[in-house]
């Protein structure tokens, strides 16, 4: 057990929605119980670069904060780094850290540089490299110039890349990272997987857990990734393995004007083994997997039929999405 | 310890640099010394007013008694205003409170380092109320020269440091479970407290029931201490002599303090834990309730 970087068992988080208050009324529906893990169980390596991927509320969020002794589980047990996450709390916070996406943290009155000053002295990183860490950090997110701006003064997307440096100049053993790249804009979101990709290598015995909802980003960065939806784990392999589930199937995309009498179905004819469409303002999206190749006549003859008009058709390679939709039978964003 | 004392220092470093940077120094000036001596002033106000209404039957003492006690009554809700503010600000505004709370740190030291910051500029502010009493010559006739005693003030400084550390953390740990509403707590807990512990009438004035309340409260033997310590006991021939209090010599006072205040610690760090621990079960200590 002590050679896994993480470990889950059948951990569980349920959440009491809105307390019972005597002087208010509450909707009876609106105190029910919710239940956002569901029994996860999984096995992370140190070294490993490990995935979690799920549309929004599948729980990824509630299960960081469980792994970072932020929030207590509700059933089940969780280590990391061999030590327990509740039992072992104050024994494994100096080797871990955690950063999230998508938020503007940071103690506005103080400089970024001091920010992330304090945040070394917290965890006790030596004075003589503090501040070549944070000028290596800041370099890595293209922030090196708004070193001494105050933290106040600066954009969300500035503030989030400080606190992608603050998780790293700690230099922790098992890094969490949710969401690090939502609403970044794409220089930036590719110079944060590059680097990422490089710390993990850099140095043996470092393992990290990301979490995203793009799939793109998934496929390019992990070694291995868990696919979860409401609280439940799907499935759980390496990309290309988990790809190899969809690959007995053809993969088209058919991109058609609407047909006069709206959606056109297509997921019930023979051959068809999934079909997922979406609306965009001028066209109808839509993805079929194929049991047979030769199954694209039908699909056509139907798009053709209903009054739709083709605007392109092409065949492609699976990708995580596919995976996604054959698990879940939705789309990651739908 | 080792770790206590390093988030301690951080923490106050941190405190210090939130509290003092000011960006616009009227600001300063206004929060610090003309809110204060205002209030203080209106005490002074009001008893001139009650001696002119009774033709000069309200005895002199009474001014420095609501004089110095209100400045020192300061301190009291400025600490526990800053310690439950942290839990506020940290956690829906700066959003740091969940990356201290799973880090090393001490995560109690953090409030004391934090509310550390808050007592200094307290003390000033008192310091500078009373300094400011004393150039009016009633206040300064009033005063018992003799009756000042540096010995016992550094001793009820020290006994009410501790005092104050207890009185945040429970406000602190209160605030942990509530939402952004919980701003409110302190100030009414505040007023409560002003109002039971004798801080501008002595708690003679009291019904009986609510008196021994008042005996109850740290709060009531630290500011009868301070008033001692800074402007001398009253005479035996006036009304604040009716006080339960005022037959107390000086070091049964802070006996007093002491056994009250380690009743009060005990309490605070119970409470701080159970709050605690319902916090990181609910899920409160990350969470940005909005409002
Ligand atoms: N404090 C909370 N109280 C009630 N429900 C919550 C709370 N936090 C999260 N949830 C619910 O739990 C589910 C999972 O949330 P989360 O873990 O944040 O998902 P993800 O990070 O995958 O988007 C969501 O449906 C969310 O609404
Ligand atoms: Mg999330």
């Amino acid at each position: 057990m002590s050679e896994l970087a993480l470990r889950t068992d059948a951990l569980g988080r349920t959440y009491r929605k809105a307390r019972k208050r005597w002087w208010k009324r509450t909707d009876p529906a609106a105190s029910k119980e919710f239940v956002a893990l569901d029994g996860v169980s999984l096995e992370v390596k140190p070294g490993e670069l490990f995935g979690l991927l799920g549309p929004n509320g599948a729980g990824k969020t509630t299960l960081i904060k469980i792994l970072t002794t932020l929030l207590a589980p509700s059933s089940g047990r969780a280590w990391v780094d061999g030590l327990d996450v509740v039992a072992d709390a104050k024994a494994l916070r100096p080797f871990i850290n955690m950063v999230s996406g998508g938020e503007s943290s940071g103690y506005g009155i103080l400089s970024v540089r001091e920010n992330l000053w304090l945040f070394s002295r917290i965890y006790g990183v030596a004075n003589a490299v503090i501040n070549q860490r944070i000028d290596a950090m800041l370099a890595v997110v293209d922030l090196a110039d708004k070193a001494n701006s105050r933290v106040s003064h600066l954009s969300t997307g500035q503030r989030q890349k400080m606190n992608f440096c603050r998780g790293f100049i700690t230099d922790p053993k098992v890094l969490f990272l949710d969401e690090p790249t939502l609403g970044l804009d794409v220089t930036a979101a590719r110079n944060i997987r590059k680097f990422v990709k490089e710390w993990i290598a850099e140095k043996p015995g470092r393992t990290m857990l990301l979490t995203t909802h793009y799939m793109a980003e998934a496929d390019e960065l992990c070694d291995r990734l868990a696919i979860i939806d409401k609280g439940k784990l799907l499935a759980c392999d390496t990309p290309a393995n988990l790809k190899r589930q969809v690959q007995q199937h053809s993969i088209f995309e058919l991109s058609h004007t609407p047909g006069s009498g709206g959606l056109i179905e297509v997921a019930g004819l023979p051959g068809v083994h999934q079909a997922t469409t979406t609306e965009t303002p001028t066209s109808i999206e839509l993805k079929v997997l194929l049991r047979e190749e030769s199954a694209i006549g039908g699909v056509v003859q139907q798009v053709v039929q209903s009054g739709g008009r083709i605007l392109t058709l092409k065949k492609v390679e699976p990708t995580l999405e596919d995976v996604f939709i054959e698990l879940v039978g939705h789309g990651l964003n739908a | 310890m080792n770790e206590t004392y390093r988030t301690l220092r951080w923490s106050t470093w941190l405190g210090w640099q939130i509290e003092s940077n000011w960006a616009d120094i009227r600001l300063f000036v206004l929060y610090l010394i003309v809110k204060p001596i205002c209030g203080s002033m209106m005490l002074v106000c009001m008893f001139y007013a009650a001696k002119y209404a009774t033709a000069g039957r309200v005895p002199a003492e009474f001014l420095p008694y609501i004089f110095v006690s209100n400045a020192c009554y300061g301190l009291v809700g400025m600490v526990m205003f800053g310690m439950s503010n942290v839990v506020i600000s940290d956690r829906e505004s700066y959003r740091m409170l969940k990356y201290v709370f799973i880090s090393p740190a001490q995560f109690q030291a953090y409030f004391v380092g934090r509310g550390l910051a808050r007592a200094l500029e307290g003390l000033l502010g008192a310091t500078i109320t009373i300094t400011t009493g004393l150039l009016l010559p009633d206040i300064r006739a009033a005063v018992n020269a003799d009756g000042f005693d540096f010995g016992w003030l550094v001793v009820f400084l020290l006994l009410g440091a501790v005092m104050l550390w207890a009185c945040g953390m429970i406000l602190a740990s209160a605030v942990l479970n509530m939402s952004r509403s919980g701003m409110f707590l302190s100030e009414g807990i505040a007023g409560v407290v002003y109002f039971l512990s004798g801080v501008v009438f002595p708690i003679s004035v009291l019904p009986t029931g609510l008196q021994y309340v008042g005996l109850s409260l740290p709060t009531t033997y630290w500011l009868e201490g301070m008033r001692r310590a800074i402007t001398g006991r009253a005479p035996a021939s006036s009304p604040l002599a009716q006080s339960p209090l005022a037959k107390w010599d000086t070091g049964e006072l802070a006996l007093m303090l002491l056994a009250t205040t380690i009743v009060l610690v005990v309490l605070s760090q119970l409470f701080y834990r159970w709050s605690l621990r319902k916090a990181w079960r609910n899920g409160k200590i990350e969470e940005a309730t909005g409002m």
